[in-house]
């Protein structure tokens, strides 16, 4: 930035440029008025008198203030940087124009510094053309405060981001062993819960055996329920059956789960048809069991999903290849692709520069952007549903181009999708935590990454970029 | 006797299944049924009011896909059909904001926060059920056994 202005100054305010290069050219070009300092050498010392202005012709130098009030006790004796500068900077420039003439800040040499120095009694050159001195230094005073203004401004911009990191990763840290906690409490309960639901399952199973023989089947049957028949169908049915079969409600709404079609009808025992004002409780029975342990593993399937928010039990290092983790990550989602074909551009990927990472973070990452793509088509049943992915990179940047030919994200919907708790899938028990995409979120950001979604339909795409090893936080 | 039907509104069909299970000491008076969606609800209540049924009450869950509870119960409000019957928002995720959109702009008349009371959701559904058998001007004595009697006295007073 810094050299940024110089170059909007030269440009911007030429007038001023070409007083400040005659100020250069004629008041510090004698080779008698030059002084060379050592590193850490002191040009001007803070409360100490000056009466020389200097222009630095070589190396760097460091402004720094150190507080001496008493007031503020906590910073007392700490010293903070004011500017920095190299040829071409003035040093001095208050103190050589303002009484007392003392020096506010120390400027100290960085490295060797060849410095011109002006004499606060040296006669104005060309006085009846520019004016006094003070006058003709009016332009390089004004530039040199602006200057500073910039460089005070740049190091509260550096401050702020950096205390936004800090936030961040406590928040992550903090989150994490909330989670952590949390994680572990739950997942006690949830195997009590499954354990114990287990052991009434057989002692159920047991009693109903030897006791209600023909019950037994039906107690299976609803505990092994899995079918999909939607509420609209069962309703029908039941208003069928409660006529058909002379069944109360509650019994004719079991029968319409029970059975799809006359033939399942016909395969049930008559005995079990017969009585099935009575029987139809052991299939709510087996189906109850069914539930709990159900939910009890969409409640551990939650937990493991909140541990992964925290994100703290990662560890990150150096050559982690991105065509191993989508190597990883398409393994585990293979078994479950079912009719979607799944492209991976291998070359490309096999050409990618390594990563500062962690292999599960990114697993996780590719699984959850994939497996939302899946759900998306097979939700809209996508004609020959495809999820292809390619990879691309710059010298800084690494990118992965995840498409898919499914029903794309509106505009309205794309604002969301990576917020907790928001979800457009149905099935409650095995997806839909609306936390997949919040979690690639939370983890590309703590990467410093990016997530760009580019959506129409029969082309979404999620460009997630990282970045490279020697990049990794550099952003 | 006039059929009143109660619809449980939920997408999970555990959560559904356990809620219907909770008011089935109901079934021989009202008629118990269940919708997995909004429109699944909103379709079913017309198929009820075209047979000359009635609906005297929603149980609606917040969060679902498709359109939310607050959503729902604010079209039935606002449906002249359905403006005896009585509402009630069953909620895993109660924030200030939606519990007075809630209150406000769907009137609903009760909110449960999930995991709920099966008493209490029982006790309440006899108390709105009642009422809502009084204000129709329906034979209350056909449903006496599962009227709410602090609710019943206080309307046969005013009478």
């Amino acid at each position: 930035m810094f050299s940024n202005i110089q170059g909007f100054m030269a440009d911007d305010f030429g007038a001023a440029a070409v007083q400040i290069d005659r100020l250069k050219r004629v008041y510090f070009s004698n080779p008698a008025n030059r002084l060379s300092l050592k590193k850490g050498d002191e040009i001007v010392s803070q409360g100490k008198y000056n009466d020389s202005l200097f222009l630095v012709l070589s190396g760097h130098v460091l402004g720094k203030c150190c507080i001496e009030s008493t007031e503020k006790q906590d910073l007392f004796g700490r010293c903070f940087e004011m500017f920095r500068g190299g040829a071409g900077t003035f040093v001095g420039v208050h103190s050589f124009f303002s009484e007392p003439y003392l020096s506010f800040f120390t400027v100290e040499a960085l490295d060797d510094v060849e410095v011109a120095f002006l004499k606060r009694d040296s006669a104005p050159i060309e006085k009846e053309k520019y004016g006094s001195l003070q006058e003709q230094f009016i332009p390089m005073i004004s530039n040199e405060l602006v200057l500073r203004n910039f460089h005070l401004l740049e190091k509260s911009i550096d401050n702020e981001s950096a205390l936004n990191r800090l936030h961040r990763s406590e928040l992550n840290a903090s989150l994490g062993q909330l989670a952590a906690g949390l994680a572990h409490e739950l997942n006690n309960a949830i195997g009590v819960i499954s354990r114990k639901t287990d052991f009434i399952a057989e002692a159920l199973d047991r009693i109903i055996e030897s006791k209600i023989t023909e019950a037994h089947d039906l107690f299976h049957l609803g505990e092994n329920y899995n079918a999909m028949i939607s509420s609209e169908t069962i309703r029908e049915r039941t208003r069928l059956f409660e006529k058909k079969k002379n069944l109360s409600h509650m019994a004719a709404k079991v029968l319409a789960r029970l059975v799809e079609t006359e033939e399942d009808l016909k395969k049930l025992d008559k005995k079990v048809l017969d009585d099935f004002e009575n029987l139809s409780r052991y299939w709510e029975l087996g189906h109850d069991v069914r539930d709990i342990r159900l939910a009890a593993k969409h409640a551990a399937d939650i937990v493991k999903s909140v541990r992964t928010l925290g994100g703290s039990n990662f560890t990150r290092s150096e050559g982690l290849s991105i065509h191993e983790t989508l190597s990883r990550a398409i393994s585990l989602l293979k078994p479950n692709l079912h009719d979607i074909k799944l492209e991976v551009d291998l070359e490309s990927a096999e050409k990618m520069p390594l990563i500062y990472g962690d292999m599960t973070e990114l697993v996780q990452i590719w699984v959850n952007i994939i497996k939302n793509s899946c759900d998306a088509m097979e939700a809209a049943e996508t004609k020959d549903p495809k999820v292809t992915i390619s990879c691309s990179h710059t010298k800084t940047h690494v990118f992965v181009h995840i498409t898919d030919n499914g029903p794309g994200i509106s505009e309205g919907t794309a604002d969301k999708i990576f917020q907790m708790d928001f979800t457009t899938k149905k099935n409650g028990l095995s997806f839909g935590l609306g936390l997949g995409l919040a979690i690639v979120q939370r983890i590309v950001d703590s990467y410093g990454g990016e997530i760009i979604l580019a959506s129409r339909p029969q082309n979404t795409t999620f460009n997630i970029k990282l970045p490279v090893e020697n990049h990794y936080g550099n952003d | 006797m006039e059929t009143i039907n109660i619809i449980c509104v939920d997408d999970q069909s555990d959560v559904l299944d356990a809620v219907t299970r909770d008011l089935r000491s109901l079934e021989q008076f009202y008629r118990v049924e269940g919708a997995e969606s909004a429109e699944d609800c909103l379709s079913l209540m017309n198929e009820m009011d075209e047979r000359g049924e009635s609906v005297g009450l929603v149980i609606s869950d917040h969060v679902m896909p498709g359109g939310n509870g607050v959503e729902l119960l604010q079209k039935i409000s606002s449906n002249p059909i359905f403006k005896e019957t009585r509402k009630i928002l069953l909620t895993g995720q109660a924030n200030h904001a939606d519990t007075i959109r809630a209150v406000n702009e769907a009137h609903i008349d009760n909110y449960f926060e999930k995991p709920w009371n099966p008493e209490d959701l029982l006790a309440t559904t006899k108390s709105l059920l009642t009422s809502f058998v009084l204000d129709k001007g329906f034979e209350y004595k056909d449903f006496l056994p599962v009227l709410d009697q602090v609710v019943l006295l206080s309307y046969l007073k005013k009478d």
